[in-house]
């Protein structure tokens, strides 16, 4: 009942957005625990007070896959389906860096290409510092305009399948 | 002649035993000689005096008479020497009235005065020093449990009477401790056999009659059980023993307490562990990394630059790429077919189809590529991809012609269980060949096609008046 995409949200690529991420990832996030605890009733006010508190930019790790927080909160993403004035608003902002990359996440996968490459190309000049957990785990630094080049170009994020842009 | 009395006639019928003299089987004047146990035989008694047994007990009686009065005898005939003759004398005491107290001494004592032989001249350093030598000598105590014996050694060199007297005093001196030694070591052994016997006064006696050179031994005394050193060192003993046990007994259980804290101690470690590791508290289980962005700007500033400018780089390789394409694709949609055919030619001497096929050996195994990852094997990412797999083996160079039938497989086959290599049917095929009908000779033809009533089956030439007149 929770796991429901808001019945007002519009279908993303012809599909319900939360399909966008696989179902055993899906799966993997609805049983975590600070899905159940913090994610529960989101709205897109409280999901800027759960950016804040994102440590690192990441998708499933470990042994047995754990999905970070910042997976949970994409596919919270999906699931209220913000406007895109908020999301634009999510990128704009220059204070919370991982709620910037967030919002470019979303906007990735949910916009349309023309949006994505008006909004992402000048986010290249953003040179700081993010803290990514690949899926083995280790912590690395990467930088904010390496992570939206990955997202323009690359295939799986943060175990996520983009579409390939044209 | 036919009569009973003639010994060789029919009648006869044996001697009349009552006529014939008697004469006993044993026959007395014989000796057997017996063989008995221990006994040597007669003929080996050369030596021995074999009249013992001849003679007579009262013979023996005289014997011992006689001896008897040859003893007396000679006791009476040497007087001077002998002990009663001398007590004889000392009692009546005749010849020594008018003695002196140094002719008794004479009388009863031969001092022999010390004959000197070579007299060096010593200093008196040497003196001392040869008085210390003997005392030494003298000094080393036998301490052998035995006979005391006093050596008196009556070294002619030594004329001093000091040095005489000192070792006189030395001989006493050790023949007292040794004396005691002997004491010490037979009370003990008296005590350890009498712990039943109240009081013995045997010993006494056949310890004198022993050996008359020992001194006076301790007169053994009865120790009661309480004061027996050896019932009290038993008793010490077990008392050590036991106290050792019970010490141990300690130690064991103290160890099994302490074992027991240890574990629990380790079990709790681990829970505790297991406690953090279960949280998994995002921030707790690793060190997160610097995120500031105000270190080093101007180092970031750079990287950043270069990463743009390749990334700029790489936009417009691309575009270069794709605009390549599209003018080949023009191109060729203009050409014509020869020119395509040449075109074509020329792109595949550019890129080879692929490598030469090698020739394999005789069962040298073929290794599959595999169907993924070809592009990399083509364009030479993955250095595996570069490797010839079809590089003969060392085992697959020589020909395995050679070797038994059953050997003869390919790499990694040979001894596996139900290994079979299968050719063909025929190869399988067990008919024996030597039966008449299966041979084909001209004979078994003939008879199977006139069998068959297949005459001309065989003939294909045309029927002719020739061949037909034969």
């Amino acid at each position: 009942m929770a796991n429901r995409t808001d019945p007002d949200a519009d279908t993303v690529h012809g599909a319900n957005p939360q399909f966008l991420v696989d179902r055993i990832v899906r799966v993997k996030i609805y049983n975590d625990a600070y899905w159940k605890e913090y994610c529960f009733g989101l709205t897109t006010e409280s999901l800027i007070d759960e950016a804040a508190r994102l440590d690192y930019v990441a998708g499933t790790y470990g042994g047995r896959r754990r999905p970070s927080r910042f997976l949970c909160l994409f596919l919270k993403l999906l699931q209220i389906q913000p406007e895109e004035d908020v999301v634009m608003e999510y990128i704009k902002q220059p204070e919370l860096k991982y709620l910037r990359a967030l919002g470019c996440a979303y906007l990735r996968i949910t916009a349309r290409y023309l949006t994505i490459y008006q909004t992402l190309e000048p986010l290249f000049a953003d040179y700081r510092k993010l803290r990514y957990r690949d899926m083995n785990g280790k912590m690395s630094i990467i930088r904010m305009d390496e992570f939206v080049d990955w997202l323009m170009r690359e295939e799986t994020i943060c175990d996520v399948l983009w579409q390939k842009l044209l | 002649m036919a009569t009973a009395e003639y010994k060789h006639s029919i009648l006869w019928r044996g001697e009349d035993p009552t006529k014939t003299r008697f004469k006993p089987a044993y026959d007395g004047s014989k000796k057997v000689t017996r063989y008995r146990r221990g006994q040597a035989p007669e003929w080996a008694e050369e030596g021995k005096k074999v009249q013992k047994r001849q003679e007579k007990p009262e013979e023996d009686l005289r014997k011992a008479k006689r001896r008897r009065q040859a003893a007396a005898v000679v006791l009476e005939a040497d007087s001077a020497s002998s002990r009663l003759a001398r007590l004889q004398r000392s009692e009546t005491g005749e010849e020594r009235k008018g003695e002196t107290g140094t002719e008794r001494l004479l009388r009863h004592r031969q001092i022999e005065e010390a004959v000197i032989l070579e007299a060096e001249p010593k200093d008196e350093a040497d003196v001392t020093e040869e008085k210390k030598e003997v005392l030494k000598e003298e000094l080393d105590l036998d301490l052998k449990p035995g006979v005391a014996e006093l050596s008196f050694e009556i070294n002619e060199e030594d004329e001093d009477l000091e040095i005489r007297q000192l070792r006189r005093e030395k001989m006493r001196e050790k023949a007292l401790s040794k004396r005691k030694i002997e004491e010490d070591v037979l009370k003990v052994e008296l005590e350890e056999e009498q712990e039943e016997v109240a009081e013995e006064s045997e010993y006494e006696s056949e310890s004198e009659e022993d050996d008359p050179r020992r001194g006076p031994l301790m007169k053994p005394v009865f120790v009661s059980k309480a004061n027996r050193e050896t019932v009290r060192e038993k008793e010490m003993i077990e008392k050590e023993e036991e106290d050792a046990r019970r010490k141990k007994e300690v130690r064991a259980l103290e160890r099994k307490a302490e074992s027991k804290v240890l574990l629990i101690d380790k079990i709790q470690e681990e829970a505790e562990a297991e406690r953090l590791a279960a949280e998994e508290d995002d921030r707790s289980d690793i060190e997160l990394l610097d995120d500031d962005d105000e270190k080093n700007e101007a180092e970031e500033y750079e990287l950043w630059k270069i990463r743009e400018l390749k990334r700029i780089k790489r936009d417009k390789e691309e575009r270069l790429q794709r605009q390549k394409e599209i003018e080949f694709v023009l191109k060729r949609r203009q050409m014509t077919d020869e020119e395509r055919a040449k075109d074509d030619a020329r792109l595949d001497a550019a890129n080879p189809k692929r490598a030469d096929v090698k020739q394999f050996n005789f069962l040298q195994k073929y290794y599959h590529r595999g169907g993924f990852f070809q592009d990399k094997a083509a364009s030479g990412e993955e250095a595996l991809y570069l490797r010839d797999y079809h590089e003969p083996l060392e085992e697959e160079k020589y020909d395995k012609n050679l070797l038994p039938k059953a050997m003869q497989l390919r790499r990694g086959e040979f001894g596996k269980k139900g290994q079979v290599k299968h050719s063909h049917l025929t190869d399988v095929d067990t008919t024996d060949m030597s039966a008449a009908w299966s041979q084909s000779s001209k004979v078994v033809q003939r008879y199977q096609e006139k069998m068959a009533a297949a005459k001309g089956v065989t003939n294909f030439e045309r029927p002719s008046m020739k061949n037909r007149l034969q």
